[in-house]
């Protein structure tokens, strides 16, 4: 119920913060919120704010904060925002109802037009699609909850459901296509879409995912995409459809080789497709296991793959037997992804793994992963043992989750890639001792004797081997950066090298100058890297081995707002393009860089797990790298017209953080910060 | 052109009414504001208060004002009371505006001139060891004829010169002296406690003469108030009057707004609390806008130029001094002991429709210790409007004990 008396109220608060100057708003727009409050528990009060945005807008509600400028706001933040609580919520609530002012044309802001602001409103929704159920889910009945659903239900009265369905199956395309190893997330969304969105199930052709710069989820017919993704999660055949996984796993003892071949064909090829793989996955890969055929069939191997499956025949039955179980699926595309890899065939990685079957977990290290998935039967050792086998197989689905670790999971990605035989000693030894050493110029670091790394609150939400890892590595990590620091030049230099392997090119060159404090030389930077890195001037040749490098990530706006640890894999040149293809730790290789710098994760050629941008974008976020001095190529050829283009990217962006060599004074003043970290 | 006026003490919405009403102004404050005037471009002169002596006193300071022609200081906090008397006294040559200032800082000399002046006053002295204390507790217990068994008489102890509760402690027993007086307490004042609804005054002087007085009605002490005061107490609004003009002249005040504190017993005897130059504590300057719609620190700034004429003045103030029927009440927020989570606004505050606006913000978790002096720090303000003073008042009852956090 909106009362006369709240309508003159808001709009007393309105006036009021119409007559305030900068000075006083931050005080008035408290005492407005705590107007909006109320009006915010119910659609009534929801359409009256929508009512009065432009008045509010125009007294100046979201000057001088966070939510001034609507071009700046990013759909996928708009849920931790409105789940933050008290006047966060509400100044959210508020910058929504602006949205959909702007979209229906009550109002107008220059430079963002009505389509915009639909625009973004559904991609809100897409990237929240847990929000905008809550009711349905059962949730949402007190608290921060209760607003959202009143919120959400004015969306869905203005923006159609149906209308989501576009953007939802790009979402999970993309979310699939970067083949994470943990898949909790893409599998949640697609219970959402399943429960609440009716899709008309259309016939999928079979078409796998061509690498011709168009991707699949060009189909301009949103069921049929979304079809794709939702009959892989949950409806992978007829027999799979009409049983639940334990009815499933009978009917598969029972099947004769025909209905099992059948059953192969059509779940291995909606795991190829997506990455996804339920229970009934796993129940059909255990029943063919003594198989060959159908163990290949159903992986999807490669020829190496197959070569490899029949080469360690009772090895991978062994695996199966221990690892492949109902509650951890996605054990079943990683398996595939090992054999094709070959891995097996390595001895460290063959008797790494065998050892893997007598291990004994320290407790501590048992309660870890326990936490990870809770409620999950499965014993820690098996979980363990199906993470190692998907971090093996698929070395760039791994992510750092919310933890600032993005050091540990890169060097995890490295190992898996490069050095298989130590990262499974690594995980052995920290499984029974709890406990880590690695060497740092002659000396031994024990991770118990140091003290914490970046990780405060750790995020559980991993794969095991991560679980099980990263607070050890981080540790290490912290105490090798600090024994670096205060040389005058970056401790990367020395820490990328000890910490990933001696593989890590023994040159560094970094944009940021330790002793002073400011950017040097970044002209003789940048050429180093051209010539270093892109195949016009380094003679062609192309990297042996990931390269760890730090890149500036700035915000929308393009203020710095840190460092972060990728990998470069490689650099190619597509449609008369050359672009970096790279992994990046941050569970999200889509994360932006900077308002018009986005990596991609599909449509140029990229593997699963790799982002991808064009070179002179990158260049202009990375400060330090790694290279060899013989693989210097020419230098001098690298045209200023280039260097320019990038610098114009650098300087107004993070470089404003920072003072210029032989510049005088700093951009913007304020202490630039240290690079480390991630 | 109207003389430049220097604001004594750091208040953005004094800042935003002296830039509204097109007055040359500067901000006098402590150094650490400096950088924000810097940024928003607000004319600042450095200075700390708390410093006087031979290079920082007020002959230097008129040296740093004089750059940007200032004529007029307006104090707006309760440390900067002397130095607008200073100040003043040099830009009106007249030293007795000095003097007035300390009168105004001092409780003891403040109390001695009312009761000087005829005002019935509560017995008080100056003490300066815990003994005296016990001293004077046993003196009043005497005058009481207190009986063996019989409850002590209560005391009020307070700084001689800090603002509204700051420091001050009420000590019901014998025992209470001991446990809460510590030697910082002292030099102070002792006081007896007196009766009564107790209220305060906002007096706008032009020229030695009241312009507009508001009467606050204060439901208690340093929790809650409301503007204006209700039917009953306006019902003395003549006695109130005569007293605040009494005040006026024995004090000598020609200009500014003064903020009495009074207690008024059921026999209709008026007493008289203290007396503050400056702008009052408990959102009073809010709720004077709110309820008779004028901005009062505009009104302070015009009260104390002395070459602001009549017309203006009469122009600027309402007719009605009692407001017009509108009730602007406000009650600050404590937490209580105990674990703080998160910010539980009740239910039924948000749906009354006498309801304004609040300014409590989502703490971080923390613990609220029970061992407080004085009032400790209010967490946040709770405002009501409305045009029925009785249910005001027992809003502001009900919300003083309401928990606000979980």
């Amino acid at each position: 119920m909106v009362t006369p008396t709240d309508r003159e109220r808001l709009q007393d608060a309105i006036e009021e913060l119409d007559r305030a100057s900068s000075l006083t708003r931050p005080e008035v727009v408290g005492r407005l919120l705590s107007r909006v409050d109320a009006l915010t528990d119910g659609v009534e009060g929801l359409e009256h704010l929508l009512a009065s945005m432009p008045a509010l807008v125009d007294a100046g509600l979201f000057e001088g904060g966070p939510w001034e400028d609507p071009g700046r706001l990013v759909p996928s933040l708009v849920g931790g925002t409105l789940r933050a609580g008290d006047r966060t919520t509400l100044m959210e609530i508020l910058s929504e109802l602006r949205m959909l002012a702007l979209a229906q044309g009550q109002m107008e802001l220059k430079g963002f037009s009505s389509t915009r602001a639909r625009r973004f409103l559904e991609e809100t929704m897409v990237r929240n699609l847990d929000l905008v159920f809550l009711e349905e889910e059962g949730r949402g009945t007190d608290g921060v909850e209760s607003k959202i659903v009143v919120l959400m239900k004015l969306l869905r009265d203005r923006i159609p459901i149906a209308s989501l369905k576009p953007g939802l199956a790009t979402e999970i395309a993309l979310l699939c296509i970067q083949r994470p190893i943990v898949t909790d997330r893409a599998l949640e969304l697609l219970r959402l879409v399943r429960d609440h969105i009716p899709i008309e199930d259309r016939v999928v052709v079979a078409e796998g995912l061509p690498d011709d710069g168009q991707p699949e989820w060009e189909d301009p017919d949103p069921d049929r995409r979304l079809s794709l993704y939702l009959n892989a999660a949950f409806t992978p055949s007829e027999a799979a459809q009409e049983r639940n996984a334990d009815e499933y796993r009978s009917f598969l003892e029972g099947a004769d080789g025909e209905t099992l071949a059948r059953e192969v064909e059509a779940l291995g090829r909606g795991m190829r497709e997506t990455g996804l793989a339920i229970a009934h996955h796993a129940h059909l890969l255990r029943r063919v296991a003594g198989r060959d055929d159908l163990l290949a069939a159903f992986l999807g191997l490669s020829g190496s793959g197959e070569a490899e499956l029949r080469r360690h025949r009772p090895f991978v039955r062994e695996l199966i037997d221990r690892a492949v179980q109902p509650e951890l699926a996605r054990v079943c595309h990683g398996l595939g992804r090992l054999l094709d890899r070959g891995l097996l065939s390595q001895q460290p990685v063959r008797i790494g793994l065998e050892r893997f079957l007598t291990l004994e977990l320290h407790p501590e290290v048992a309660r870890g992963i326990e936490e990870s998935r809770p409620g999950c039967s499965m014993s820690p050792e098996a979980i363990l043992l199906a993470d190692t086998i998907n971090v093996l197989g698929q070395p760039l689905g791994i992510g750092q989750g919310k933890n600032p670790t993005c050091q540990s999971a890169r060097g995890i990605s490295l190992w898996s890639r490069h050095a298989p035989g130590k990262l499974l000693n690594m995980i052995q030894t920290v499984g029974r001792s709890f406990d880590l050493s690695m060497r740092f110029e002659g000396d031994l670091l024990k991770a118990s004797d140091l003290g914490q790394g970046l990780v405060r609150d750790f995020d559980h939400d991993l794969d095991a081997v991560s679980v099980v890892l990263v607070p050890h590595l981080d540790r290490i990590y912290n105490e090798m950066m600090r024994r670096a620091a205060y040389r005058g030049e970056d401790p990367h230099k020395w820490v990328n090298p000890a910490m990933y392997g001696h593989w890590i090119p023994t040159d560094f060159s970094s944009a940021y100058d330790y002793a002073t404090d400011s950017i040097q030389d970044y002209e003789t930077f940048l050429r180093t890297f051209y010539a270093t890195h892109h195949p016009a001037y380094n003679r062609g040749h192309d990297l042996a081995y990931p390269n760890p490098v730090g890149i500036f990530l700035t915000a929308i706006s393009g203020a710095l707002v840190g460092f972060h640890a990728i990998s470069i894999l490689r650099v190619r040149e597509v449609r008369g393009s050359v672009r970096v293809f790279l992994y990046n730790p941050n569970s999200e290789g889509r994360q932006r860089w900077h308002a018009d710098i986005r990596p991609t994760v599909a449509g140029h050629g990229e593997l699963p797990g790799e982002s991808s941008l064009p070179f002179d974008q990158f260049a202009s976020r990375l400060y330090a790298f790694h290279f060899n001095p013989s693989d210097v190529g020419e230098p001098d050829r690298v045209p200023d017209e280039v260097l320019e283009r990038v610098k114009s990217m650098a300087r107004p962006s993070w470089g404003a953080s920072y003072r210029w060599a032989g510049e005088g004074l700093p951009g913007m003043g304020g202490p630039a910060a240290t690079p480390m970290g991630g | 052109m109207s003389t430049p006026v220097a604001l004594l003490g750091w208040s953005l919405p004094a800042i935003e009414t002296a830039r509204r009403m097109g007055r040359p102004f500067v901000v006098v404050s402590f150094d650490d504001f400096s950088g924000w005037a810097r940024e928003h471009d607000i004319p600042f002169v450095a200075w700390d208060f708390n410093l006087w002596n031979e290079r920082s006193n007020a002959l230097q300071l008129r040296e740093l004002l004089d750059e940007h022609g200032i004529g007029l200081a307006v104090p707006l906090f309760e440390e900067t009371v002397e130095w607008a008397g200073a100040l003043n006294s040099l830009y009106r040559d007249d030293p007795r505006l000095l003097n007035r200032g300390y009168l105004f800082r001092n409780k003891a000399m403040m109390k001695r001139k009312a009761l000087l002046a005829g005002f019935r006053v509560g017995l008080f002295e100056e003490v300066h060891a815990p003994e005296q204390v016990h001293s004077f507790m046993s003196r009043l217990n005497e005058a009481n004829l207190q009986l063996e068994g019989e409850e002590d008489a209560w005391v009020h102890l307070k700084p001689f010169s800090a603002a509204g509760t700051v420091g001050h402690k009420l000590l019901r027993s014998h025992a209470a002296v001991d446990e809460r007086v510590v030697a910082e307490d002292f030099p102070c004042l002792v006081e007896s406690h007196l009766p009564g609804q107790e209220f305060s005054c906002e007096a706008f002087i032009h020229n030695g003469k009241v312009r507009f007085l508001n009467i606050t009605e204060y439901v208690k002490l340093g929790y809650s108030n409301f503007v204006p005061a209700g039917p009953e107490l306006e019902g003395h609004r003549a006695r109130i009057a005569e007293a605040v003009d009494r005040l006026v002249d024995a004090f000598g005040i020609e200009y500014g707004m003064i903020h009495p504190e009074w207690f008024l017993t059921e026999d209709n005897v008026l007493s008289f609390g203290e007396v503050a130059c400056r702008i009052p504590g408990g959102h009073i300057f809010e709720l004077i806008e709110k309820a008779h719609g004028f901005d009062p620190i505009e009104g302070l700034i015009l009260c104390s130029d002395p070459a602001v004429d009549e017309a203006t003045l009469e122009a600027f103030f309402p007719e009605s001094e009692g407001g017009g029927g509108s009730y602007a009440g406000s009650v600050m927020v404590y937490p209580k002991p105990g674990r703080i989570r998160e910010l539980a606004i009740p239910e039924a505050l948000k749906e009354d429709p006498m309801f304004e606006s609040h300014t409590l913000i989502a703490p971080e978790e923390h613990k609220v210790s029970d061992t407080r002096e004085g009032f400790g720090n209010h967490y946040g303000t709770v405002f009501f409007r409305g045009d029925d003073p009785s249910r005001m008042r027992d809003l502001l009852v009900h919300y003083q004990d309401a928990d606000f956090f979980a």
